[in-house]
């Protein structure tokens, strides 16, 4: 038996021992759809490298950690963690969630703004089925075998809806820390945000992490757009080096809806994310837009799908990548225009900085067309740091070191610029300071 | 030494650019407080020479020696000439998206002020101190809050260049073509920025292909380069002469003078 074929098999069979248990509090229509998605998962098992998904990024080591999918006993989290993680007080609009469960004593006490409706998806569950389980019931378009496995063993999450025509001026902040008892654990954070019909909103999603250990937080976050609802979504994983982090994201638009992703990968021993994005009726408009910046030995992968599945659409990615140490990224990108989807607008690009000697990116930007009225483009580059400019500032006085900063941050700054909350892009231009931070003291060190 | 030193001395200078060589034994001396020109045809080495003096990594210098005030200028960084007080301003200044022109220039004189042991200027300080010098080359304030050369067209890329000059204020500038492309009114702005930084103790350079730039930066000397050498070297009258008779009438003579 391969170390994949054992992971796979002990995932199947802690899912048997655990059943009961999870089906403990949950609606009885969970346990059908926990059960399909372990079933589902014991079909795909670990991907081996000879998937084409999974060329560049090897679970092995994920394999072998042989972690427990059995939520960690919550490890006394306080208040003065989320401060500390924040650099201050928890304001209005952060809901907090450790090791993936909801835990409403470490969140801001504020009401939510009016239109918000806010909680556990635990909690959902048996408030709102009927928002919630057709989500949770749905089959997975790309086959996902971690979304299956997360299916499998979700618990809890988020549950964040917007009513029809609300527009909250405060954006929504979930804040989901790995506590240390996260130490040899999968969570499988779910999570479900709906834009009800015209409201428009903002939701973050951060991950960060108070485990110096090895753990692995392998979410799932299904987001709908009702017609006409607006939807920035800023994704930011900033979990430890130690961590392995896989994020599965699925998005449905309706008609005239505008989603726009803003997402920053820079934790992680191993990261993974999968977008998927079905355009699912006219006048859509998809921006993603993405960073990912990670040094030392980690290894990221940002793997998107858009799937214009209807006419009068349109849809803009740009993901940039920053790769130092002997990091290894990876992006595999595809933009599929179906046969019906006329006049659809696509655009992809991904230009990548490689800012050390020893670090590599996969980068494979594809289109799949199958309509002939289109208008579609796709790239992407590898580059290091432009000569002539590091020249012109050193020339002007810039020390060296700080010349390479300004440009680094320079080139990541597109992405944080996009973020139209003041709140949101100034968090993830802090993180990606700090990141760069380390990065320098590392290199001095070294 | 100290006082006693040129603000630059230039002997036998050698530099390649890839496999080419392109100076060939260069001497050239400026004494504080001067201003000279430097004249010749397309592919002489001036704009290498600019190079040669603010440290360009792709520029070698295989042979001879330059002092500046004294000191050994090949052996300092980029930056540290410019914390010394060496500008260049460049034949094409480069656009850098995402670095805006203000937090840049902020960097660059602060850089600067804490090498020289002053307090950095802090954000109200610098725009004070920066919109006098806008004045003086009649720079948009807008700009200033754009990336640095994004976008902007040929004459504002050479006024920023001017305003870097203005606001850093340099003991050496050497201005590579900072005319070329200039209609007059640029034209005298750069000219404006030279003008207002001279001074006995301060010196510049100044490459040309025109004699136009000299009727507003007057020269106290004009030298012509050919093939990497200083060919021929007089007063301000020589920049006339060049523009009314060319460049053909002097390339014999230095080769026949470097004949042995």
């Amino acid at each position: 038996m391969t170390t994949l074929d054992a992971a796979q098999a002990h995932f199947v069979s802690r899912f048997g021992e655990c059943e009961a248990q999870l089906a403990g509090s949950s609606p009885a229509w969970l346990a059908p759809i926990r059960r399909a998605a372990i079933e589902r998962f014991a079909e795909l098992g670990f991907p081996t490298r000879k998937n084409e998904a999974w060329k560049y990024t090897s679970v092995s080591e994920i394999a072998k950690a042989s972690l427990d999918p059995e939520p960690p006993a919550r490890d006394g989290v306080s208040r003065d963690d989320i401060r500390a993680l924040l650099g201050g007080d928890v304001s209005a609009g952060v809901f907090v969630f450790e090791d993936g469960c909801f835990a409403p004593e470490l969140s801001s006490d504020d009401a939510p703004p009016t239109g918000v409706e806010i909680e556990g998806l635990a909690g959902a569950l048996g408030k709102h089925p009927e928002l919630v389980r057709p989500l949770l019931d749905r089959a997975d378009p790309l086959d996902r075998p971690f979304a299956a496995l997360n299916g499998a063993f979700q618990r809890d999450g988020a549950f964040v809806r917007v009513t029809a025509g609300a527009a909250p001026q405060q954006p929504i902040q979930l804040l989901f820390v790995a506590s240390p008892g996260a130490s040899g654990r999968v969570a499988n954070p779910r999570n479900i945000i709906r834009i009800d019909r015209g409201a428009k909103a903002a939701v973050m999603l951060r991950y960060e992490s108070l485990c110096k250990d090895v753990y692995w937080t392998n979410a799932m976050t299904q987001i709908l757009l009702e017609n006409n609802a607006e939807l920035d979504l800023v994704s930011v994983q900033s979990e430890s080096d130690t961590a392995y982090h896989f994020s599965s994201l699925d998005i449905r638009q309706e008609r005239d809806s505008r989603f726009r992703s803003h997402q920053v990968a820079l934790g992680g021993a191993l990261a993974r994310s999968e977008i998927y994005a079905r355009l699912d009726a006219p006048g859509v408009d998809c921006a993603l837009n993405g960073l990912f910046f990670v040094d030392g030995e980690q290894h990221v992968d940002s793997q998107t799908t858009v799937d214009h599945a209807s006419p009068h659409a349109t849809s803009r990615e740009l993901y940039k990548g920053i790769l130092g140490g002997h990091s290894r990224g990876v992006f595999n990108g595809s933009v599929l225009v179906r046969p019906d989807a006329q006049k659809t607008n696509a655009q992809q690009f991904n230009p990548n900085l490689l800012i050390s000697d020893d670090a590599q990116i996969n980068t494979k930007p594809t289109l799949e067309i199958s309509a002939d009225d289109v208008k579609c483009s796709h790239g992407s580059t590898v580059g290091r740091l432009d000569e002539d400019a590091l020249f012109y500032l050193r020339a002007r006085g810039v020390d060296e070191l700080a010349a390479r900063q300004m440009l680094t941050v320079a080139f990541a700054s597109e992405i944080a610029r996009a973020i139209p909350q003041e709140s949101l892009r100034s968090q993830v231009e802090q993180l990606v300071a700090a990141k760069l931070e380390r990065n320098q003291s590392a290199k001095e060190v070294a | 030494m100290g006082d006693a030193a040129p603000m630059l001395e230039i002997c036998g200078l050698h530099a390649r650019a890839g496999d080419a060589e392109i100076l060939k034994g260069l001497d050239l001396v400026v004494g504080a407080g001067e201003v000279h020109a430097i004249m010749g045809p397309n592919g002489s080495g001036k704009s290498t020479l600019a190079n040669v003096l603010a440290g360009r990594p792709s520029v070698e210098v295989t042979a001879g020696r330059v002092l500046y005030q004294g000191r050994d200028l090949l052996e300092l960084a980029p930056e540290d000439r410019a914390k010394e007080g060496v500008f260049l301003a460049f034949q094409y200044p480069v656009e850098i998206p995402g670095v805006s022109n203000a937090y840049f220039m902020k960097a660059a004189l602060n850089a600067a002020r804490t090498h020289r042991g002053e307090d950095e200027l802090d954000g109200m300080d610098f725009l004070e101190f920066a919109r006098e010098k806008m004045k003086l080359v009649e720079f948009d304030e807008a700009l200033l809050n754009r990336a640095i050369n994004e976008g902007f067209s040929g004459g504002e890329k050479k006024r920023n260049e001017i305003l870097q000059m203005a606001i850093l204020e340099p003991r050496l500038a050497v201005l590579d073509e900072t005319d070329s492309g200039l209609d007059i009114d640029a034209l005298q702005v750069v000219a404006n920025g030279v003008n207002a930084l001279r001074s006995p103790d301060r010196s510049a350079i100044v490459i040309t292909h025109y004699q136009r730039l000299l009727d507003y930066v007057v020269p106290d000397f004009v030298h012509v380069l050919a093939d990497g050498r200083i060919a021929h070297s007089g007063g301000r009258e020589l920049a006339h002469e060049l523009e009314k008779k060319g460049y053909s009438w002097l390339e014999v003579a230095p080769t026949e003078a470097a004949a042995p």
